[in-house]
This record gives C-alpha cells, structure tokens and sequence, in this order.
C-alpha cells in the first residue's frame, strides 16, 4: 500500500488535533486539550483506484513555548498550515511558519487551512489579502473540525497531491 | 547503579541499545515492558528486528548521523506519543555517541515530564488564546471604523451608526477628527480613562504621554497612512497602574487625514494570570532559578525593605539562532548553564531569575549608590560569560549578552518603574551591538523620544525625496584609474541641515524603515545605472546592503524586479555587506548571495577585519571583494598592528583569489604602502571625495 506522510502545522489552539481527530475518528470534542510533541494517525483514502495510507504528524503548535522544528518535516509528502479563522494573529503566525519550513522545504506542497469556520466571526482581512497568502500554497480549503465541513475534502485533496 | 537497577526501583523507565560495529542495535534491557509496542527484538540474539514505531523509525535517521560523528554527542527526538492496543505510552528516544564503540539509543518512557509539561502549557496556552482574542476583536474593530469612516458621505448618518454600535462593545473606543477633537467615544473607554463627556480626549493623551508614545510617533502614523497596536502599561493611570491593550489607527479619505481611532482593551487581569500561570511555585521549570513573577514580587520587597540595590536584565543575544541550529534540547541544556553560572552570584545575598525566554535578571545589593559598583557588578556578569558553553553531546557554543542596569532607589521607586527602566537601557545596549552595557539615566528617555523623532523624520525624507545619493571613485592605486564607484546617501533636510549617515542609518537599521530606505537606494542606483549605460557602461555601482534586508527572503525578487524594470544589466552592480550578516540567518543569506552572484551582482565585504571574522563563511560564501576598513589604513603609517592587519587581510584575500578595496586612503604615504603590498584599489580623499552625481560625470566623462 502506499504510505504519505502528511505533518500539521500551525500556531496553538487552531485546532490540528481536532482536524485529525475529526477526520480518523469522526469525533470532535469543544475542550481544548494543548498538544505536547507529536502523534502520528493513519488513515486510507481512496484516490481514485488506489488506496493511500496518510500517515498524519499532528506537531505542537508554535508558540513563545514551543519553536518550529524543521527535522519533523523530513520525508513529508505534503504539510498543512492551519490558522483559525476568529483569530487574526493566526494568519500571521501561520504565514511565518510556513516561510520557517519553506526555508528547509521549497518543493513540497503546502495546504493553507482556515479552520473554525463553524464560528460566527466575520473574516476582516481583504480578499486580496487572502489571495495573496494563498498564492504561497498549493490550495486553500476552509474548515470546521466541529462539523467536519471539508476534512474529509481536505485529506482526499492532500492524497491526491501526493501521488 | 545500572539501568536495570534505576528501572528496577522506578527511578527511570528506559530501553537501552547499543549500537555494534556491525550497525545493528542491540537491546540490553529486554525486558521493559512496553518496549514490544514500538520495537520487534529478535529473541535468540536481542538484535533489533523491526522498528514499528513510525516517529521512532524516522528518527532513525538522526541517530546514524549522531553515531556517525566524529565528536561526542547526544541528539534528542523531543516528546511523542504512541498509541498502544492498550495505553498510550509517551516517549522520548536519544541517541547517544560516547565514541567509536561507545554508541547507544535510550527510549525513555516520559509520562510524568510530560504529564508535567502539559499541565504548565494548558493554563499558559488557553490564556494566550484569550489574549488574542482580544487582538483580533481591536483588529476587526479597526479594520472596520476604518472602512466606515473613510468610505460614509453623511457625516451625521456616519456618526449615529457608529455610535449605535460602538455602545454595546466591551473594547474602549475613541474617535477623533483630524485636529485630535473629540468625534466618538464610548462608555467602556470613558470608564477606562476614568472621564466623563468632557474629558475623554484629554485623559486619553495623557495615557498615550504616559506610555511614552509622542506626537512624532503618530505622525509617523500619519506618513505611513498606517495603524498600531501594542500592550503598553500604563503606571499613571487613575486607581492605581494598568496593563491596557492599545491599537492608534490613523483614517484616510481621499488621501486626506480625516479621523484618529483608538481602542482600548484592559488586560491587567490576563497580564496577571498569565504571569502566574507561567511555571509555578515561583519557579521557572527549565533552569529552576526563580520565575519573572517572583522576581517582580522579590523587588517589591526590597523596596519595601528600603534596600539599595542594582537591578541587572541580562539578554542572551540571537538565542533564537542557537535553538535552530543545535536544536531546542541543547538550548534549553545552555539556558540551565547560563542559570548555573549566575546563580553563584546569588550566596552574596542577591537573586537570581529568568524573566522571559532568553532573558535573566538579577537583583544585587549594593552598599550605596555608586555608579561604578554597578559597573563593576555588570563586569563581574560580563565575566560569566567568557567561557564557552559545554552543553549535551560536548556541544560549545560562545554566548554574547546584552545588559540594562536601573538602580534603586535613584531610577525607581515600585518593581514596574525598575523593570520598565532596566528594560530601556537593555534596549539601548542591544541597539549599541553584543556585549553591551548600558546603566539607565533619564537622558535614555529623551533619546527614546529623539531616535522615534528622527525615524518619523526620516519616513518623511524619503517620501518627499530629502535623500540624495553621491558616488565615490574606486581606483587603481597604480594609475589613479577609475573602476568602480560606491553610491553613498546624503539627507539635507527642507532647512538645509545635513543629516550625517552615521545618524540615520542606525535608526533605520534598528527599524523597519530599513526596508523602505533599501527599495529608495536600489531604485536610486538603478536610474544612475541606467544613466551610466552611454558613458560608463562597465562601470560597476556599490551600494551598501544591510544585514536584515540580505535576510530578507524577498529581497532577491526585489533586485531582479529593480534590474528588470530599469533595463539595466546586474553587472553594472555591486553589494557591499557587513561582516554581521554572517550572524544573520545563514541559509537565506548564502541563498540569496548566491543568487545575486549568479546574475552578475558582485558581492564585497565592506568594513573587513572590524567585525565577526570567520575563514568558514569567506570560503563558503559567494564573496567578490574585501573592503579593508579605514580604520586600518588610517594609522598604517604609525601603527605596526594595523599594518600587520593589512597585510594578513591581503594574504588572506590572494589566497582566497579576492580582489581587495583599502578604504579612506589619504595620503601618498598610505598609497605607497599599499601598492608595495600589492594592494591594487583603493577609496579615499586622496583620490576624490564623494560628489553629486552629475559632478561625477562630469569629471570623468
């Protein structure tokens, strides 16, 4: 079977580990639990007739208490930068670590995440201001961890990327 | 006691392998219990069968490469977790080389570090995000009261629709026109200011002098067309100090300045349990020494006390570069040393803290109030940091630290005021460079307000095109030929006062106006380029580069852009950088120098020998030229070092195959020794000074 590795990225609190729970365990839970280090879920997709097995690096978030470390993007097929759609500082924090990994990893394909999109907070930025950061990435795909709008979406968009 | 002993009693729970010379790992604790979920172990030889692991199998590869070393090591895999049929197990492997037959692989079950790790971050991470969901409410407030303000006609209409609005919000919120007259306020911001209907406005300047932001500061606002946002605390305010989440938004119709917005979000509250929540007891869990609470409080009594006392704020510099380079265990590993050596100073009856990532504090008693005691003090710190750092894996690492010093009772009379004037000088001593010591004084403040004057000046100076460039001749030393020029900036102000560089480059240096005086300068240079094409078509421009542009990732693109828009050729410009960008972040600058070379851009060391020297990045970095500095040359003719200095430097550069380019030549004396040596350019007065452009022309056309 043919085996991606795909690794999560992104400030604390946007909800990675919500995204994979979501997504291999059809679960969602509003307590928000901070992540330490790493954890590694599977899960198969099928892209088209073949079956992918993702394996998913869900990484701690990138705060003053925990820097980006490059060596857990070694061999990734693909990495997912998430921002939180109620939180500003996200998408800057977001955007910062994605220039931290393009730095070590120029060619590999980057989806840009805007989670909560369960939330009522209307998004300030321009349009043009999201397109520009979106041109930085390989797709753009607006989620809810919490009703599951688009995870199942996004990893079948991330399989097939990786083939 | 073995490992089997200490996983006996409970006082560890590791698996050890070693690494054989056949490169095979071999169990010698077979029978930790978890060890089954994450490694197959083949039974008759304890060999190490499969890795089933997948965090672990990947980390496989940075433990070859540990094994691997020639040096002693450790490399650490950081925490993961690894769900069982059963349990989930929380691990962290390190691999370990001792020396060439002395390999091994630990994989430490870490359920309590972890357990522990997770409850300090839980607390600390769910009050950040609280603090920026404050941010991001004042950023949509912002972006919105803009968007309305500056697009509604009817100004009355304008006006009861925000006002509706803003009246039920829990920021403080306050408008003004242009001329800082009250337009909107609301009862939040009122309450905040403890004002009434009359005296908003002014409680609110009163805040922002307090907080120390000018009225240049908000011209340079203005020029900017642009907005603010900051955490500032404000020691003056009615009933007693305050820690208040500001944004200044400044409002444009048409181009014209037509409103001020200003939020005001209190979080003394969060500020407070934020402080508290950082690792408890008082304690800072890494280094063990005291928390930036329990400093805060430990000042607090001390002044209560009525002892004297100096208070040291000691910076490690570009910490964040060592934790990217060796990796966070062994910065962690250098923070504990650093707590290590400068607790010493603590059996004298002083205290010891770490305030913030890379920062340490200290309070000493002091016998009175002497400036040279607390010179000497910070010396005795300084002293500290002499040796090298001897870290996990035998890793050295040299640390340069910065120092702010306030003394009590002459600088302060709470811990905020101390802190906030330690914290000035801190900010002065790193703005002077590494290894600096700066003791705070009053005058700090009123440079405060001058630099932030000057960098408002200098936005507009390079709007309104104040800023000029002339060029110096580089010749040959031989014929007095020319082969080059450098472009250097001149600012005369609408006055006519002439603003020296060595004023305005620093401060943009220090600020993001760095980047707007780089993209001036570029464009500046690529229009005399392009002037240049008819009669100087060979003749190569330097302009000087600073270290954080080059780091820039984008500044590449910037150059290519300037080249092409101009049709100029790349080979009609040099870059002229400083030996510092070596301790900028080397991957971006060794891409982008490279980038820059392989177009046709040459690349000088400007200012050589006076900086961070290393052989390393001459030989692995795309470099054209040495500048000797003038300092050097200056003194050649009396001072036997300086004249050692040359001649090394152009040793150095024959042997590297680099041209070399001896500034502030003089007089013949100088040039006579420079030809003997085989120096073959040279800059200075002797040959011609800097001119205006078409002065240049003129003369060499």
């Amino acid at each position: 079977m043919i085996q991606k590795k795909v690794c999560l990225l992104g400030p604390t609190g946007v909800g990675k580990t919500s995204l994979v729970r979501q997504f291999v365990d059809g679960i969602f839970s509003d307590k928000y639990l901070t992540t330490i280090g790493v954890k590694i879920d599977k899960k198969q997709v099928l892209v088209e007739d073949k079956t992918v097995q993702l394996l998913i690096w869900d990484i701690e978030g990138v705060d003053r208490y925990c820097g980006f470390n490059p060596r857990y993007l070694r061999g990734a097929s693909a990495f997912i930068i998430v921002v939180d759609h109620t939180r500003s500082q996200s998408l800057l924090e977001g955007i910062d670590i994605l220039q931290s990994a393009r730095q070590e990893f120029p060619d590999t394909p980057a989806f840009f995440v805007i989670n909560k999109t369960d939330l009522n907070c209307e998004w300030y930025w321009s349009e043009d201001e999201v397109s520009e950061y979106e041109n930085a990435f390989t797709e753009t795909i607006r989620t809810s961890a919490k009703t599951g709008d688009n995870v199942e979406f996004l990893f079948q968009a991330i399989a097939k990327v990786t083939l | 006691m073995d490992i089997f002993q200490l996983n006996a009693l409970g006082i560890t729970d590791c698996a050890l392998f070693e690494f054989t010379s056949g490169n095979e790992l071999r169990c010698l604790t077979p029978t930790v219990h978890w060890l089954a979920d994450i490694i197959k172990i083949k039974e008759n030889s304890l060999f190490v069968d499969t890795v089933e692991s997948l965090f672990l199998d990947d980390f496989m590869i940075d433990a070859q490469t540990c094994w691997e070393s020639a040096e002693k090591r450790q490399v650490s895999s950081g925490f993961w977790t690894e769900t069982t049929s059963s349990t989930q197990l929380r691990l962290e492997a390190i691999a370990i080389q001792k020396g060439p037959h002395d390999r091994y692989l630990a994989i430490k079950n870490v359920s309590k570090e972890f357990e522990y790790r997770q409850q300090s971050l839980q607390t600390a991470r769910e009050l950040l995000l609280t603090h920026h969901a404050v941010i991001s409410q004042q950023d949509y407030l912002n972006d919105k009261l803009r968007t309305v303000l500056s697009e509604a006609e009817d100004c009355q209409l304008q006006q009861n629709a925000i006002k509706q609005t803003i009246q039920h919000l829990h920021t403080g919120v306050l408008i003004t026109d242009a001329s800082k007259k009250l337009f909107l306020d609301n009862s939040v911001a009122r309450q905040m200011l403890r004002a009434d209907d009359t005296n908003s406005t002014r409680q609110l300047f009163q805040l922002l002098q307090d907080v120390h932001i000018s009225a240049s500061f908000l011209s340079t606002l203005e020029a900017r067309k642009d907005s603010w946002r900051g955490e500032v605390y404000w020691h003056n305010a009615p009933g007693g100090g305050r820690w208040l989440q500001l944004t200044i938004a400044s409002v444009f119709a048409d181009d014209t300045l037509t409103h001020w917005v200003f939020l005001i979000s209190d979080i003394s509250k969060l500020q407070q349990s934020s402080e508290q929540a950082e690792p408890t007891f008082g304690r800072d869990s890494l280094t063990q020494i005291a928390s930036r609470q329990a400093f805060k409080n430990e000042i607090t009594r001390w002044i209560t006390e009525k002892r004297c006392f100096g208070l040291f704020i000691i910076d490690v510099c570009e910490f964040r570069r060592i934790n990217e380079n060796l990796g966070y265990r062994i910065g962690d590993d250098i923070l504990k040393n650093v707590a290590k050596r400068l607790s010493k100073h603590t059996s004298k009856g002083s205290f010891l803290a770490r305030i913030s990532g890379n920062e340490f504090a200290l309070l000493m008693p002091l016998a009175e109030e002497n400036e040279s005691a607390l010179l000497e003090a910070a010396r005795l710190l300084k002293g500290d940091f002499d040796h090298a750092f001897v870290s996990l894996g035998n890793t050295k690492t040299i640390l340069a630290v910065n120092m702010g010093v306030a003394q009590y009772p002459k600088h302060g009379d709470s811990a905020d005021t101390m802190f906030h004037n330690a914290g000035l000088a801190l900010q002065f001593a790193k703005s002077n460079g590494r290894n600096q010591v700066v003791i705070y004084r009053d005058q700090l403040k009123q440079k405060q307000q001058e630099v932030a004057e000057l960098e408002s000046a200098l936005t507009i100076a390079i709007a309104d095109g104040q800023l000029s460039l002339h060029l110096q001749p580089i010749v040959e030393l031989e014929t007095g030929n020319l082969v080059k020029c450098e472009a250097l900036t001149r600012w005369q102000t609408k006055d006519g006062q002439m603003i020296p560089p060595d004023t305005f480059i620093p401060v943009a240096e220090n600020s993001d106006l760095i980047f707007s005086f780089g993209d001036w300068l570029l464009e500046e240079v690529c229009t005399i380029a392009k002037q240049f094409q008819e009669d100087f078509p060979t003749l190569r421009i330097a302009i000087n580069i600073s270290g954080r542009q080059i780091a820039d990732p984008d500044f590449l693109k910037i150059v290519s852009a300037a080249v092409k828009k101009h049709g100029i050729s790349p080979s009609q410009l040099s870059i002229e950088i400083t030996e510092t960008i070596f301790i900028q972040d080397n991957n971006t600058v060794a891409v982008t120098l490279t980038e820059l070379r392989a177009m046709g851009v040459t690349i000088s060391i400007d200012d050589f020998g006076t900086g961070f020297s290393s052989l390393e990045y001459l030989k692995r970095l795309p470099i054209d030229e040495l500048k000797i500095d003038r300092a050097f040359v200056r003194d050649l003719t009396v001072n036997a070092d300086d004249k050692a200095i040359i001649q090394a430097i152009l040793a150095l550069a024959a042997n590297l195959d680099l041209a070399v380019v001896a500034e502030g030549v003089e007089s013949d004396e100088q040039q006579h020794f420079l030809r003997r040596e085989n120096c073959i350019l040279g800059q200075g007065y002797l040959f011609d000074k800097p001119m205006p452009v078409d002065a240049f022309i003129t003369r060499f056309k």
